[in-house]
């Protein structure tokens, strides 16, 4: 089971932060050391709440994403 | 004229011994000055200078990215009094985490960067994120450096950039703080936003903070600079090195524009690295605000090597500071709890609010349906969704408080890591049509949804001042909230509202009650609240009397004798 939380704070530290900076699927289910089924659920969920977005095989943190994970430090 | 080198390690008895050889070779064949990192003390090997960069601190790193930022910001604030500068015509960075530092010093010292490249990250065969982003700052370097010599392949590329002609900006007080709108997260970007706005009006005035994807731009209006950089430019390994980077990031854009501060004010430990850095390559007075603690966040248990660093850099920067800001008296303990500092060099500094531009967002007609039935009362709450904050202790108290009447809807401002918990929590109660999740609200929309209320609770377990409890009292609305921390100071119990225990649902529950139940006594909470903000949390105030004791650190700094190796290359050159 992969952790959301777990997943938008890799995406924050690959920069993976807009389309340009998207990071590959496949890439990071690797680095997560996921399974590519378990991080697709995972990714559904957060981009259901906006914190991500999937296109096409990459996805990237949106704003709201990034804002999330800045709440972690104050 | 001279080389200085940074170096990450000459000992071929270490961890890195091939990688030691080789620098040492690369050394003996240029000449010059080695600057040593991680180390103390200074000597001479096989007829070259050493000089330590000084001993990183004894706390616990995650992995090699973070040991590196770590080391490198503890070199740039020690290099200042242990690198004479005089004849350095080049500054040399071994392997990356060399680089880091050279790259600064080089910057500070207006000479070229040149950057010894031994191996790569894609060719020592590593994966995951340290990896990665040690790749991404060996990039960035390559692409920064006047001259990369791949030192294993014997090639050597020169860069002919020119020379820049130097930047120069006027003088004037420097704010490094990671929020600044419109990445705002919680009461330290608002403080900081409006201390900056009001000390404009008095001095040049320059912000040094992030910029989300697709706004890294530097604004002026008038007196008051927003300096930006991009956070996400590197790849990091985690939450505690992408602070380290943007830190980096931060210091170089100061050099670059060539901004010599008058002084600098730092907020938290967020920005403690530039900071501190800043403070010894420029020889700039330096003070700070904790607006928080790590160890008040976690109850004095600072365990984890993310704990241990964010503690580590909340103690150097109180303990380099000229002067320490806390915005109540309970931080004011804490912080001398937490860093052992000395009660004199410590300033309460209330925070504020800007009534004019909080009263210009007026909710509009129907606004309150998006919120609640007519007939509902509406109980607020707006903060990050942390444990600190409390909001399942309020979800909890909701539960008691509808099992006693249904006409009360539980409104929920904001968003955070326990989001879907509490959302789940209120569901598991039967209670979520109840309690509304609205997610994150922009201030306009807080501003306004605040009027719309009849009771503002705030159930923090952990709450170094409440800045929503200003907002609240600015409203004119009664306040409920926890007797901890700064909450205690700000709202009067039983005057603009009602102080209860922490942690304590059904003293939450009978306290909102009684003020639903007796809207009379709750209206004149919300006007006693009003008074109370307008009498002593006004920013022109606040901003007033800090600019009196940033005058009296001028005069000090002007007459101490404080002297640095540096002094010999002046900045900004002519």
């Amino acid at each position: 089971m992969v952790d959301p939380f777990e997943l938008l704070k890799a995406l924050h530290a690959l920069s993976a932060v807009d389309a340009d900076r998207a990071v590959r699927l496949d890439k990071l289910s690797s680095l997560m050391q996921a399974p590519r089924g378990e991080l697709d659920e995972a990714l559904r969920s957060l981009a259901d709440m906006k914190y991500v977005e999937v296109v096409d095989d990459k996805v990237f943190l949106t704003e709201l994403g990034i804002l999330k994970i800045s709440s972690l430090f104050c | 004229m001279t080389t200085l080198h940074v170096a990450p390690e000459l000992d071929p008895l270490k961890r890195r011994g091939l990688l030691a050889s080789w620098i040492r070779e690369a050394v003996r064949g240029e000449g010059g000055v080695v600057l040593l990192l991680g180390h103390e003390g200074r000597g001479r090997l096989d007829g070259v200078e050493v000089v330590g960069g000084g001993a990183p601190p004894s706390v616990p790193t995650s992995d090699a990215v973070e040991r590196a930022f770590l080391e490198a910001f503890v070199t740039l604030a020690e290099a200042p009094y242990r690198v004479d500068p005089r004849g350095v015509d080049v500054v040399e960075g071994h392997e990356w985490a060399g680089a880091l530092v050279a790259y600064v010093l080089a910057k500070r010292l207006g000479v070229p960067f040149r950057y010894s490249i031994y191996t790569r990250a894609g060719g020592r065969g590593g994966r995951g994120l340290v990896s990665e982003s040690v790749a991404s700052i060996e990039s960035f370097l390559e692409a920064e450096a006047d001259e990369v010599v791949e030192r294993l392949r014997g090639a050597r590329v020169r860069r002919e950039r020119g020379a820049a002609a130097p930047q120069r900006r006027a003088p004037g007080i420097l704010h490094i703080s990671w929020e600044y709108p419109p990445h705002i997260v919680g009461g330290l970007g608002r403080a900081v936003t409006s201390i900056a706005r009001v000390q404009a009006e008095h001095a040049e005035t320059y912000v040094l903070s992030i910029g989300l994807p697709g706004r890294v731009v530097d604004e002026d209006e008038g007196r008051l600079h927003v300096l930006r950089v991009d956070p996400f430019l590197l790849r990091t390994t985690g939450l505690v090195s992408w602070v380290y980077a943007f830190n980096m990031l931060m210091v170089v854009k100061v050099l670059s524009l060539g901004l010599k501060p008058t002084i600098i004010h730092a907020h938290d430990w967020l920005s403690a690295p530039a900071a501190v850095a800043l403070k010894h390559l420029l020889k700039v007075p330096l003070v700070a605000t904790v607006h928080a603690t790590e160890y008040g966040r976690s109850r004095g248990n600072i365990a984890t090597p993310m704990q241990q660093q964010i503690h580590y850099w909340e103690w150097r920067l109180t303990y380099e500071a000229w002067r320490v800001f806390v915005c109540s008296h309970s931080m004011r303990g804490e912080v001398m709890a937490a860093f052992s500092l000395p009660a004199d060099k410590i300033t309460v500094l209330p925070n504020g609010i800007d009534l004019a531009e909080f009263d210009a967002h007026q909710p509009a007609p129907g606004e309150r349906d998006k919120y609640a039935l007519p007939w509902e009362k509406v109980v607020f709450f707006a903060g990050r969704h942390v444990y600190d904050k409390g909001i399942d202790v309020l979800v909890e108290a909701a539960r008691i408080l509808l099992s006693r009447r249904g006409d009360v809807k539980f409104v929920i401002a904001g968003d955070g890591p326990m989001r879907m918990h509490l959302e789940w929590l209120a569901r598991s109660y039967g209670i979520g049509q109840k309690v509304l999740f609205t997610g994150r609200l922009s201030d306009s929309e807080l501003f306004r949804a605040m009027k719309l209320s009849d009771v503002i609770v705030i159930p923090s377990r952990y709450e170094p001042f409440g800045i929503v409890a200003l907002e609240a009292m600015a409203s004119a609305k009664p306040v409920v909230a926890s007797r901890v921390g700064g909450l205690a100071e700000v709202v009067e119990d039983g005057v603009t509202g009602l102080l209860v225990p922490p942690d304590d649902p059904a003293a939450l529950a009978g306290a909102i009650e009684a003020l639903l139940r007796d809207p009379g006594r709750a209206r004149e909470m919300g006007a006693s609240g009003r008074r109370r903000v307008e009498l002593l949390y006004r920013w022109d105030q606040v901003v007033r009397y800090l600019l009196q004791i940033y005058q009296r650190i001028l005069e000090e700094h002007s007459t101490c004798g404080w002297s640095t190796l540096f002094d010999s290359a002046p900045f900004p050159r002519a």
